[in-house]
């Protein structure tokens, strides 16, 4: 702050003497409102108003409002240092959770994502299964309460995308190729190409067809997608689990049996995928204690008899039972297939007698099957235990 | 005398129906696995002749070489990708 002196007579010595009086220095104070965002502005305009009586420079007398703005001036670095120093102590340690939205802003690498927590599971709120219907091939969206949305498998190269984006998909938080024949990855590369894909997982088994090879130059070059090979893991996809079931150790030679098998749960809901597991696989998944009792199956391969295991269906118990199939000359699904399927499920839909079927599971087990808006099979509620317990 | 050669790659095998893909364009064909040459499976390459814009499959010839080429294309690539993955439980 600055002075102005004069002289005038001063009570105290009785004649006149040098005075003294304070005089706002106005661009320092305007240097400090601007540096506090107007905080500092009330001071200024006090000061400015109340600059004190004028101090005889003989007999003394302290500026009058100088305490003032030093009050104000140690409550605003009171209020600063809580605000900076204390309040985030009290808080304790900073969250670590990594939002979806930092993930796709590029913030953060996905591999920082693994401290966010699942979704809780709201009682009411429904996991939806969606088979499309996309002839000879599988094509599956799992969609959770929360919004996020899983494609497993694309199709045999039938244009998807328009399916997806009716059924409001935007992005694919993951997409699933559960193994890399034509009829499940050839609409794969379109899928690349035309929505925004989080992560990606497939059996890490090589195949040598132009189709694969263009899904994998594809994934190669887009390194936003976190690849995932399909090992024993849980996929939180919101409050839906996907639960990815050991491989086989052994290298077969037919890419059907490293089909990748997931287990979806939603509380006591859950559903069977496995692509075109035959047997072999089956019995694997059996021999490891992998195959829970489940809602819903989809049928392996198609309906193929090499992929009929009463064994696995004895264990599994469907009570509904999916075969994503279309026109073609390789028998699919084989009829005595069919007839054993029929016995252990209360219902058996088709894609290709119905179309595209949606399967909604709410947490207590029960279901609802939409053949577009028709509710057209239903299911009581069926507590169970998780998949892990 | 065939005019032109084209790669086709068996994609699966569905009882005796072996699942072709066109190297060129991923055009997709069933044909019996007993016409094409002995030992043809699930991923082998074969070389075949065309007329007239037909596959003359009494012509075509295993890549075994090509096949193995491919495969260890495919390693690679997977290899590569296996890279960013961060491992455990994903929370999506």
């Amino acid at each position: 702050m600055a002075h102005e002196q004069f002289m005038r007579s001063c009570a105290g010595c009785g004649v006149s003497t040098m005075h003294v009086q304070q005089k706002p220095n106005h661009i320092l104070h305007l240097l400090l409102s601007v540096f506090t965002i107007g905080i500092w502005l009330p001071v200024w305009v006090l000061l400015s108003l109340f600059r004190g009586k004028p101090q005889c420079m003989t007999c003394g007398k302290k500026p009058g409002l100088f305490g003032v703005g030093f009050l104000f001036f140690l409550v605003l670095i009171g209020a600063f240092g809580y605000v900076v120093v204390a309040e985030p102590l009290l808080r304790g340690p900073a969250e670590t959770g990594v939002s979806r939205e930092m993930v796709e802003a590029g913030e953060v690498a996905p591999s920082e994502v693994e401290p966010l927590s699942p979704a809780p599971l709201d009682q009411e709120d429904p996991v939806l299964i969606t088979f499309l219907n996309v002839g000879q091939g599988d094509a599956i969206l799992v969609r959770s309460p929360e919004g996020q949305t899983a494609l497993i498998d694309s199709g045999p190269g039938f244009d998807i995308i328009p399916s997806l984006i009716r059924l409001g998909v935007d992005t694919l938080d993951l997409v699933v190729a559960s193994h890399p024949h034509a009829d499940h990855i050839g609409g794969m590369w379109q899928v690349l190409q035309s929505l925004p894909v989080r992560f990606y997982m497939d059996n890490g088994q090589p195949h040598t067809t132009a189709t694969y090879r263009a899904v994998m130059r594809e994934l190669q070059s887009r390194e936003e997608i976190t690849y995932l090979q399909a090992t024993p893991r849980t996929i939180n996809l919101g409050s839906t689990q996907l639960h990815v079931l050991p491989l086989p150790e052994y290298r077969s030679s037919n890419l059907n049996n490293a089909s990748v098998g997931l287990v979806v749960e939603h509380g006591s809901f859950r559903a069977f995928l496995s692509g075109d597991s035959e047997r072999s696989e089956l019995g694997h998944f059996l021999r490891v204690g992998a195959v829970p009792d489940v809602t819903l199956l989809k049928v392996p391969h198609h309906g193929a008899s090499d992929a009929l295991s009463r064994r696995f269906l004895d264990v599994a118990s469907p009570e509904l039972i999916v075969i994503s199939v279309g026109g073609n000359s390789y028998g699919h699904p084989n009829p005595g297939a069919l007839f054993a399927y029929q016995s252990y499920a209360e219902y058996l839909l088709r894609t290709d007698l119905h179309g595209e079927i949606t399967v909604s599971g709410k947490p207590d087990g029960s279901y609802e099957v939409f053949l577009g808006e028709t509710i057209v099979a239903s299911g009581a509620e069926r507590p169970r235990e998780g998949v892990n317990e | 005398m065939s005019e032109a050669e084209r790669i086709w790659v068996v994609d699966r095998v569905e009882g005796g129906i072996a699942v072709l893909v066109a190297d060129d364009d991923e055009e997709t064909l069933d044909v019996p696995l007993g016409v094409l040459p002995p030992g043809s499976r699930e991923g082998s390459v074969l070389r075949v002749g065309e007329s007239a814009g037909e596959p003359l499959w009494a012509s075509a010839v295993l890549d075994e070489e090509f096949r193995l080429e491919r495969l260890r294309q495919a390693e690679a690539a997977l290899d590569d990708l296996r890279k960013r993955d961060p491992g455990g439980d994903i929370v999506l």
